[in-house]
């Protein structure tokens, strides 16, 4: 607690000792970005489209785009977006994840508006605590992205923008979003969202917004529709708000200063037990998991001097996170510190055709993960405790060079100092080409680092009776550090954008390879093991992904999809050290958007998708690896707006009522030895399921 | 009073306050400036948001709007400026100048004619 407001104290105190300084207005951490979002003025319908302006993979989601999932938090609004999938992460917590490339959601640096988000202990989690109707738009880069922020987006990045304070007239007028908007969403199973944005200006030159969340499912409400003894979803509460100003300075400076705060509390597991308890104290199973986090950032910038292609700009950040959980007698906690300052400095090289980027950036990163019961370490109750502690200076470079009206290269590279592992150098590379009006081609490459918190990360396998057993790459178990893990992408994508049925389409196509050392893998292909080890062996992904827009029809809008994931490395627990896909991974998936308005009132949206079979763990000692059964998911929903500035919307998920009977190995003695919440996970727990929501501008 | 004849009161209820909104209704033609798909889109959303409208239509080829409304609700006058708000022009009068030049290039009625490929 005690650092918590330590942390809170230096971000308030550099809030206002940087205030001689200014800020991006799209708060991205790349000024040049922000000439691009101004310079986009065209009224453009589609929700999903590439960034034309950028050479990196880049792809644009608006707003429209998260109504049609129309639930709740971020890691459930990727269920139109090909590229993301969003996978359950165990059977107790409700928890999601995402994977991108065919890797975890991890491997993806996820930011608000340039400032480092979900990291280390969040890493995997952070999404679902992000309210998605806090959020305006998402630029999702699949590949290597800049390398300004940092060096950590090794399958990609997704910058999220929020809701800002101040918005331009224009703007204004073709969202109809004025001074304040409220949401509301229901559905059977208990689970209720409030959201409120409300903004104004707090003095001639200072915008502020409020943007506030809640949400609760009463205890009373928790059901167990497939008779597992198990509550389907968690009950719980949550809450978040962020505080959002900028300030406008004079000369065209602006001054951004942000406090983000999030609480959330979920009780999950055993509601009752099918057989008679076998011991008179034995309890019932719980799962319940917690999560704390305060953030703060500010941002400064504008230009130097006369020159408008000189700008400075300033980023800090500051978080404190923690998170708990208990899963039986198996107790988690997780406590981060986090401090990031970026200083970007932007010129050109001769004329503007060549814009450099250059700056500094320091992380300083400290966090603590305890796992303590007897489930751990089998014989004896010990703690598992695995610590990290990094001091990270770095300082960068980048050159967005037009060669000729049609090719675009974009360089990079940052050269890292850790105070633990020494040197570490990055570089990026994007190129664009236009063959003509309609055709381009992109490729990237580059470089990435992080450090992984194991435990944070494999949450949904804590979620069991397995033993845990964290090794070192020399063999021995290991309590201290961990090594970083690295990792080498490329990437190609050709893209169309033209006529089809007389109005505005795009196709594209892109494939990715990337190659990770040092990979920290869970191995859970043992029965009765859970093993962290890093990989000796590299763990190499593959993805492939195409993509269909087109408007066949007036007020139509239609989206085909399909990617190919296929990420495979060798696991050690297996006798000979197989190479085999990641379990529960869909090597395919299909799917199929379609959006229609009959009038301005009334519009439907549904998505059927289709994910492969998927490779499940051994179940038992000599079981082998399993299938999980191809599964068809279908989500509908019928918008209806009695004026301009209200929508009412009604729709389900899983339409198709396809859902896992038995998701939980040996439900009926949760504290056996054969207890196993995670591995066999492949579908929906819920099954069919409708919801009614609200929107007031 | 037993079930059957609450439920004949009811629907008799219905069918008088239907009966009655139904004399209100009118439909009404008349001519709104515009070019592509995307005006079509623009001009129908104005008209339909606008108080006591059942239905609004605008035909790009004929630039007549055809919208159901009620007359105790509003009036041809008033769906006119709600156009000539979103930037289209009627012969009621004209759209102001800054509202208009906000409009895409291809919705510039005034000096162009759309293209039928530029409803992006």
């Amino acid at each position: 607690m005690r650092a918590l407001g330590l942390v809170v104290l230096a971000g308030l105190a550099l809030c206002t000792t940087a205030m001689a300084q200014q800020v991006p207005d799209t708060a991205s951490a790349r000024p040049m970005e922000l000439l691009i979002e101004e310079a986009v003025v065209e009224e453009t319908r589609s929700t999903q489209q590439l960034d034309r302006l950028s050479s990196t993979i880049t792809t644009k989601i608006s707003v429209g785009e998260f109504h049609k999932g129309a639930c709740c938090n971020l890691s459930e609004s990727f269920e139109t977006t090909p590229g993301i999938d969003a996978l359950q992460a165990d059977a107790v917590t409700g928890q999601k994840r995402i994977q991108m490339l065919g890797l975890a959601g991890s491997y993806t640096q996820v930011q608000l508006e340039g400032v480092p988000y979900t990291r280390g202990l969040s890493a995997a989690s952070g999404l679902s605590y992000l309210p998605g109707p806090w959020v305006e738009g998402i630029q999702l880069t699949r590949g290597a992205s800049s390398v300004t922020p940092s060096a950590e987006g090794m399958a990609g990045q997704i910058n999220v923008e929020l809701f800002k304070p101040l918005v331009p007239a224009k703007q204004m007028q073709k969202d109809g979003f004025g001074q304040w908007t409220l949401n509301g969403y229901l559905n059977p199973m208990g689970r209720l969202e409030a959201n409120a944005i409300v903004r104004g200006k707090l003095a001639p030159r200072w915008h502020s917004a409020l943007l506030a969340h809640a949400n609760g499912l009463p205890h009373a409400m928790r059901m167990d529709v497939n008779k597992d003894g198990f509550a389907d979803i968690p009950a719980g509460r949550g809450a978040s708000m962020l505080w959002r100003n900028e300030v406008t300075l004079p000369k065209g400076w602006h001054f951004q200063a942000h406090l983000l705060g999030q609480a959330d509390a979920r009780f999950g597991g055993q509601l009752s037990r099918a057989e008679p308890l076998q011991a008179p104290n034995v309890s019932l199973y719980e799962a319940n998991t917690g999560h704390n986090r305060l953030q703060v950032w500010t941002k400064l910038g504008g230009g130097l001097g006369q020159r408008p292609y000189k700008s400075i700009g300033l980023i800090t950040s500051f978080s404190a996170h923690q998170q708990q959980a208990t899963y039986g007698q198996r107790r988690y906690a997780g406590i981060q510190q986090s401090g990031y300052i970026n200083l970007i400095y932007r010129t050109v090289l001769g004329n503007t055709n060549r814009i450099i980027l250059m700056g500094t950036t320091l992380q300083a990163d400290r966090w603590q993960e305890y796992l303590d019961g007897p489930a751990y370490g089998g014989a004896s109750a010990d703690t598992l405790v695995i610590k990290h502690q990094e001091i990270l200076p770095g300082l960068y470079t980048e050159l967005n060079w037009k060669l000729t009206p049609v090719a675009t290269l974009v360089a990079g590279i940052r050269a890292e100092r850790s105070d633990r592992w020494g040197y570490f150098v990055t570089p990026r590379l994007q190129g664009s080409y236009r063959f003509n009006e309609k055709l381009s081609l992109r490729l990237t490459a580059g470089r990435g680092r992080r450090i992984p918190a194991l435990l944070a990360e494999a949450q949904g396998w804590l979620v069991s009776s397995r033993r845990i057993e964290v090794v070192a790459k020399d063999g021995r178990r290991h309590q201290g550090f961990v090594q970083p893990e690295q990792s080498w992408n490329m990437g190609t994508g050709l893209f169309w954008e033209g006529a089809l049925f007389k109005r505005a389409a795009t196709i594209t196509l892109d494939g990715f390879y990337t190659r990770l050392a040092n990979a920290w893998l869970p191995d859970a292909e043992t029965p009765g093991l859970l093993r962290f080890y890093q990989s000796p062996r590299p763990v190499e992904a593959f993805a492939l992904q195409a993509q269909v827009d087109a408007k066949p029809i007036r007020r139509m809008d239609v989206r085909l999809g399909y990617r190919l994931a296929d990420t495979r490395a060798h696991f050690m627990t297996i006798e000979g050290a197989p190479r085999l896909l990641l379990p529960q991974m869909a090597r395919h998936r299909w799917m199929a958007n379609v959006a229609y308005a009959f009038s301005p009132r009334w519009s439907v949206d549904a998505t059927l998708s289709y994910a492969s079979t998927k490779r499940l763990v051994a179940a038992a000692p000599q079981g082998g690896s399993g299938a999980s059964p191809a599964f068809t998911n279908l989500l509908a929903q019928v918008t209806y707006k009695p004026s301009r500035h209200v929508d009412i919307y009604f729709g389900g998920e899983d339409l198709l009522g396809q859902r896992q009977a038995n998701p939980i190995l040996g439900a009926n003695d949760p504290f056996g030895p054969g207890f196993d919440a995670a591995s066999q996970v492949w579908g929906p727990v819920i099954g069919r399921m409708v919801y009614l929501g609200f929107r007031i501008k | 009073m037993t079930f059957k004849t609450l439920v004949i009161v009811f629907l008799l209820a219905f069918w008088a306050i239907g009966a009655q909104a139904q004399s209100l209704v009118k439909t009404e033609t008349f001519r709104i400036e515009g070019n592509c798909e995307m005006c079509q889109d623009r001009i129908e959303e104005a008209l339909a948001f606008q108080k006591g409208v059942k239905s609004a239509r605008w035909n790009p080829e004929s630039k007549l709007a055809t919208v159901v409304y009620r007359t105790d609700k509003t009036t041809v006058l008033q769906l006119k400026q709600a156009a000539m708000a979103a930037g289209h022009d009627t012969d009621a009068g004209k759209a102001a100048d800054a509202v208009y030049q906000a409009l895409p290039d291809c919705c510039q009625f005034r000096t162009k004619a759309c293209k039928e490929s530029s409803s992006k």
